[in-house]
This record gives C-alpha cells, sequence and structure tokens, in this order.
C-alpha cells in the first residue's frame, strides 16, 4: 500500500463525534473498546468547532475527510439541527453521511433531521450493553457494508 | 277660501239645536258671571260631573260655589284669563287647557275645556261665558301611565348595574348611562361627544365592524364579545361586549350596548392560565431535565454491571448492582409517564377518525411481548370510529390494555373485551377484564399520578391511568372506572359525539 493509498484508508476508517457530554463521550468510546475496533474518533464538543473542522479539512486535504459524522442535536453554540444544515448545504460536504446521535425520540426532531438530508437517526441507547450492541450495528452497517459515494473523495 | 258653517236652508234651527245638545259629547254650560253659576246645562253635563242645574244653583257661594269645583291647582289660572279677557272679544280662549273639576261623589274628572264670553253687560265686561268641556279622565289615566312607564324604563337605563348605551347607526354614543361612565371614567358630555370606534381598541375594530355588519344585515340577533375597551385615560378596561340592534319594522334605529366589566375576572383568568402554564413548563422541563442524569445511571451502572460481570463472583455486589439499574428503569419510565401528562395539558389534539381496529392493530404491535408471554386474549366486540388524536388514543388503549395484562390474576390469562356504545350526545367506549380488579372504594383515586394499590411485587409506575384521564379529559371526555376486588376492571370512557359530527 503506498502513503497515499494508507493515509486515504486510514481517513475511510474515521469518524467525527460531535457531542458536548463528557459522559457520552466517554460511554461511545468505551463501547468501542469493546469492539474489534479499527475506527479513528475525532471528537469535538460543540457545533462551531465541529464546522470548523470539516470545513479547514475539505479546504487543506479533502482526502482527510472522516467516513461519516455522528451528530448530537442538543449542544451549545449552533444545534446540531443547524450544523446538519450547514453541511448538507456546503459544496464538497453535502454527500458527507450524517448521522443523528441523541436522546431525543420526539417525532418532530426525526421529521426534522430526515428532511433536512440526515442519512440516519440513532437514539441513544440506554444501557451500555444496547450501546455496545448499537454500535456493532452501526459499525458493520456504516464501515463494512455500506457503499459510498464513488469519489475522489470529493463530496 | 273660506269655509262655510251655515246649516242647509230649511233647517229648523231650534229642533237642531236641542238634538246638537242633547247628543254631542261635550258638556254645555252658560255661566252667569254676577251670579257666579251655571243658568244652563245640558244631559251630558250631568252625566260627567254628577250635578244637575239645580245641584249647582244650591251650592254654597260662601265657600266659592260653583267655582268650588274646579281643582285649587287649575284655578288661578282660570281666573286670570277672565281677568285679561279684553273688553269686546268673543274669541274663545285660548289655549284650550285641561282641568279637574270635582266630580258630585267627590273624585276629581280630567276635562278638556273651551270657553268663550257669550253675552256683556253695557260696561263691555263679560256678563255669561258659554263654555264646553270633554271628560278626558281615561287619556289622562293612560298619559300617567305612560309616564310612569317611561320613568321606569329610564330609571332601569340609568340605574342598571351595568353601562349601557345608545348607539346610532353613524356609531355616536347618544345616550349613556351614569354605570358606563364610570367604567370609561369620563363624563356625560365627554361619551356623547364619542364614538364607538374611539373606545374601541384597533386590533378589535375590524372584527366588531363586522359582527355590527350582521346585525344590520339580519344576519345575527345580537353579538358579544369579551375585550378591553379604552377609557378616558386611554388605559385599557376588560369588558363584555353586547351589541343588539334597536328596529322598528324593517328600520334599523339604533345599537343597544350592553357593557360590563370584567377586569377582575380577566385579571384571575390570566394569573390562572400563567401559572397552569408555569406548572406544564415546569413538568416538562423538570421531567425532561431529570432524564439526562438518570440515562447516566442506567448507562454506568450496566457498564460497570458488564465490566465486573466476569470479575465479580459476589453474588451480594451483582444483585445490588441490578438494583440500581432496575430502580433507574423504574424512574425513567415515572418520568416518561410525566413527561406524557405535561405534553397532553400542552399540546392541541389532533383529531381525526380513528378506526379502532386499526388503533388496537398499533398497540397490540407495542405490547406483543407483554401480550404473548401473558397469553392474553384481546376482542373487540364491534369496531367503531373514535374522533380523537391518534398518539393519545394509542396511549390509552396501550395503557389499559397493559394493566389489564399486569394486574391479572395469577394462573387465569388475562381476558379483554373492549366494546362501545352511543349514548346521549356521547360515545361510551369500555374496556374490561377478568383481573384482579381493585376495591370500589379505589376506583375514584387509582386515575391520580403516582397512585396505586396493588402490592409492590407487582411492578408498576402508577401514571398509566393518569395518563389516560390526561388524555381522555383532553378530548373533553370523562373516564370512570368500576370494580370490586378479585372480580375484573372495567373502565369506562365517555368521548362527547357533537365535537365528532362537527
Amino acid at each position: 500500500m503506498t502513503t497515499e493509498l494508507a493515509r486515504q484508508h486510514a481517513a475511510l476508517q474515521s469518524l467525527v463525534l460531535a457531542e458536548d457530554d463528557p459522559d457520552d463521550v466517554y460511554l461511545f468510546r468505551k463501547a468501542l473498546d469493546c469492539l474489534d475496533n479499527t475506527i479513528r474518533l475525532e471528537h469535538f464538543a460543540d457545533g462551531d468547532t465541529t464546522m470548523d473542522y470539516l470545513r479547514r479539512t475539505l479546504q487543506d486535504d479533502p482526502q482527510q475527510l472522516p467516513r461519516l459524522v455522528l451528530l448530537d442535536l442538543n449542544m451549545p453554540g449552533n444545534s446540531g439541527k443547524e450544523i446538519l444544515r450547514q453541511i448538507k448545504s456546503t459544496e464538497g460536504l453535502k454527500r458527507l453521511p450524517v448521522i443523528v446521535f441523541t436522546t431525543s425520540s420526539n417525532h418532530g426532531d426525526v421529521e426534522d433531521c430526515y428532511a433536512m438530508g440526515a442519512n440516519s437517526y440513532i437514539v441513544k441507547p440506554r444501557s451500555f450493553g444496547q450501546m455496545v450492541h448499537t454500535l456493532d450495528k452501526f459499525k458493520h452497517y456504516w464501515f463494512d457494508t455500506v457503499q459510498l459515494y464513488p469519489s475522489e473523495r470529493l463530496y | 277660501m273660506g269655509a262655510s258653517y251655515t246649516l242647509p236652508n230649511g233647517t229648523d234651527q231650534s229642533r237642531f239645536l236641542e238634538a246638537l245638545l242633547e247628543h254631542t259629547l261635550s258638556a254645555v254650560y252658560l255661566f252667569n258671571v254676577p251670579l257666579r253659576t251655571n243658568t244652563y246645562i245640558n244631559r251630558r253635563y250631568t252625566e260627567v260631573t254628577g250635578y244637575t242645574l239645580e245641584d249647582l244653583q244650591n251650592l254654597d257661594p260662601a265657600s266659592g260655589g260653583i267655582m268650588s269645583l274646579i281643582h285649587p291647582d287649575d284655578m288661578g289660572e282660570v281666573l286670570e284669563r277672565f281677568g285679561k279677557d279684553p273688553a269686546h272679544d268673543t274669541a274663545p280662549i285660548k289655549p284650550e287647557r285641561a282641568l279637574r273639576i270635582r266630580h258630585k261623589d267627590g273624585h276629581w274628572v280630567w276635562h278638556y275645556t273651551r270657553y268663550t264670553v257669550y253675552s256683556r253687560d253695557s260696561e263691555g265686561k263679560p256678563l255669561e261665558v258659554l263654555g264646553t268641556f270633554v271628560d278626558i279622565t281615561s287619556l289622562k289615566s293612560h298619559e300617567a301611565q305612560l309616564q310612569t312607564l317611561a320613568a321606569q324604563n329610564a330609571a332601569t337605563f340609568e340605574q342598571a348595574a351595568v353601562g349601557m348605551a345608545h348607539v346610532g347607526l353613524d356609531g355616536q354614543f347618544t345616550k349613556v348611562n351614569s354605570r358606563l361612565l364610570s367604567i370609561l371614567g369620563c363624563t356625560r358630555a365627554e361619551l356623547l361627544e364619542k364614538r364607538l370606534d374611539d373606545i374601541t381598541l384597533e386590533e378589535y375594530q375590524v372584527e366588531n365592524r363586522t359582527q355590527v355588519q350582521a346585525l344590520l344585515d339580519g344576519e345575527a340577533p345580537d353579538f358579544s364579545s369579551e375585550q378591553p375597551l379604552l377609557n378616558a385615560q386611554g388605559t385599557p378596561v376588560w369588558a363584555n361586549l353586547s351589541v343588539t340592534l334597536a328596529r322598528q319594522g324593517d328600520t334599523p334605529l339604533h345599537y343597544i350596548v350592553v357593557l360590563e366589566e370584567i377586569t377582575a375576572r380577566k385579571k384571575i383568568e390570566q394569573a390562572l392560565e400563567e401559572s397552569n402554564a408555569a406548572l406544564e413548563r415546569f413538568a416538562y422541563s423538570a421531567s425532561h431535565d431529570l432524564q439526562e442524569p438518570l440515562r447516566k445511571i442506567c448507562a454506568f451502572a450496566s457498564a460497570l454491571e458488564r465490566r465486573l460481570s466476569d470479575q465479580l463472583e459476589d453474588h451480594d455486589a451483582k444483585f445490588e448492582l441490578s438494583r440500581i439499574s432496575d430502580a433507574a428503569r423504574r424512574m425513567t419510565d415515572m418520568i416518561n409517564g410525566l413527561l406524557h401528562l405535561s405534553r397532553y395539558t400542552k399540546t392541541v389534539l389532533e383529531k381525526r377518525p380513528l378506526q379502532c381496529s386499526a388503533l388496537l392493530q398499533l398497540v397490540k404491535e407495542n405490547l406483543e411481548f407483554t401480550i404473548e408471554s401473558s397469553n392474553a386474549s384481546i376482542h373487540l366486540n364491534n369496531d367503531f370510529v373514535i374522533y380523537g388524536d391518534s398518539v393519545g388514543m394509542q396511549l390509552v388503549l396501550t395503557n389499559l390494555i397493559h394493566n389489564s395484562i399486569q394486574y391479572a390474576r395469577p394462573e387465569v390469562p388475562p381476558e379483554i373485551t373492549i366494546r362501545t356504545e352511543q349514548g346521549d350526545h356521547k360515545q361510551i367506549i369500555t374496556v374490561s377484564d377478568n383481573g384482579r380488579g381493585t376495591a370500589a372504594e379505589n376506583c375514584d383515586r387509582i386515575f391520580e399520578a403516582f397512585t396505586r394499590f396493588a402490592d409492590k411485587t407487582i411492578t408498576g409506575t402508577g401514571m398509566g391511568l393518569a395518563i389516560c384521564r390526561q388524555v381522555v379529559k383532553a378530548h373533553n371526555g370523562s373516564i370512570r372506572a368500576h370494580s370490586a376486588l378479585n372480580e375484573g376492571m372495567e373502565i369506562t370512557i365517555e368521548l362527547p359525539l357533537e365535537e365528532q359530527t362537527s
């Protein structure tokens, strides 16, 4: 594998987690650790820094964009929905899969997010066991199963 | 053209005169001024006064003679007129007037009278006066009744405990009462300068005009509305305004405006609304915020459980850890229940026709595991349509069926029956089971939140029936329970029917 390909492969094995709750981030990491994990986690604690990171990466080195974004809805600063809107309206980012990951099972939130182009909507599991189970399925689907938009990392 | 008042030729004048005096409606008399008594009266005179000519002539001159028959209050004017009579004037003394004469029986009789100088002495002073009068007692009593009635009406209008006004078709106040002035804090003169629009807030003017037009068009008999009106200081005063249109036949005359001040009531209503809304917000945010730490307790307890599962041989520790998870789960259910409760006082329902069988299907899918593992059977006696909020009604059915299964008698598979009938303007839905039921005296209290009568071995939040009641109340319906211990539970829901058809 050339270095370039290795870099690209690493990017494809990474995800951005936008989540303000440190407990949830901790549990998320621990749950990932329970899996045979090869996923690299980039964590941002609010919407604005998430957006800054994505824009900067798009500009500097689009090859390094993550495979997908996991987005919490209730965050300080720009809310998750606003970030979703910005990603889906930014050329070069709009085909980046965004998976909403939230405690809200509110019908209105689900409707809004899909209407704004969310690729999936997952309600945070209550117990740690369920969290591991959910992440396992999530990983299988988004990292091992699904065919992403064909590109030279040009979303 | 001068009118001719002469009798036809050949008429016997004396016979005509006799007949006239005999049959006329007027009492006729000839009064001799120096003698101060009548020298002639006709029959009608006796009929209306009770006096014959002889009676009159025998009246005591010392006590005024015939003049004593005139009411003292009317006397002055009579004398004055005689005194002013110009020497040769034979024209009737004008204007004719009403005066009271005492009947022989003693009561006063109103007359309408007219008199004229009939003859004069050598010096030209009146010698004889010819007079006629008509009995107007009944007219006078009608007039008095009318005056009383008018005075009563005026008093009712003026002294009413509500503000009242007449408003012209142009919107101008034409008549206002004291209460209205005190409500609006202005003088009568100030208010009579104003138009109804002047005391109406701008945002209500279009609506008021539309309603008034409906009155004019005969589309509505009246309109009333609760709205703030501007007082003299320009401060809004809450009032209940009612307007009707006074008509004579088909012709509109003016508006009748009745205005009741409701500021105090509005203040209480607003305070109540605000406190209810605050309570709902509190319930919502409290339960919403409580969920967050609770979720962490669940998550960390289960993470810990998992981490220690391979290493922990201490069964007590495992048990204790599982109790934490269990308690947290129950609290989660309660908080979810609270959220449902507060949501159903807040949201406006989305009502639409719901087929009960379809609704039940959704509920069965939700409760699939519970139903199967309990071996429960659910019968829908007759399919029907509920006009209601889909989410809310699902919640009601889910809770009721879940309860029936949860509180089944040991070893007896739950049997749940749903049936409906039409009552008087209402739809009656009954959900009954063959379970434990509860003592009859508990039947009212089981709808209170967190209230449970079952023993602790049966898990539950005490929220299910409270949510049912909340949802049913939001539908303007009622819910009640009928039960006896170990004789099953029957829950009856009544929903108003008129809303369904409208």
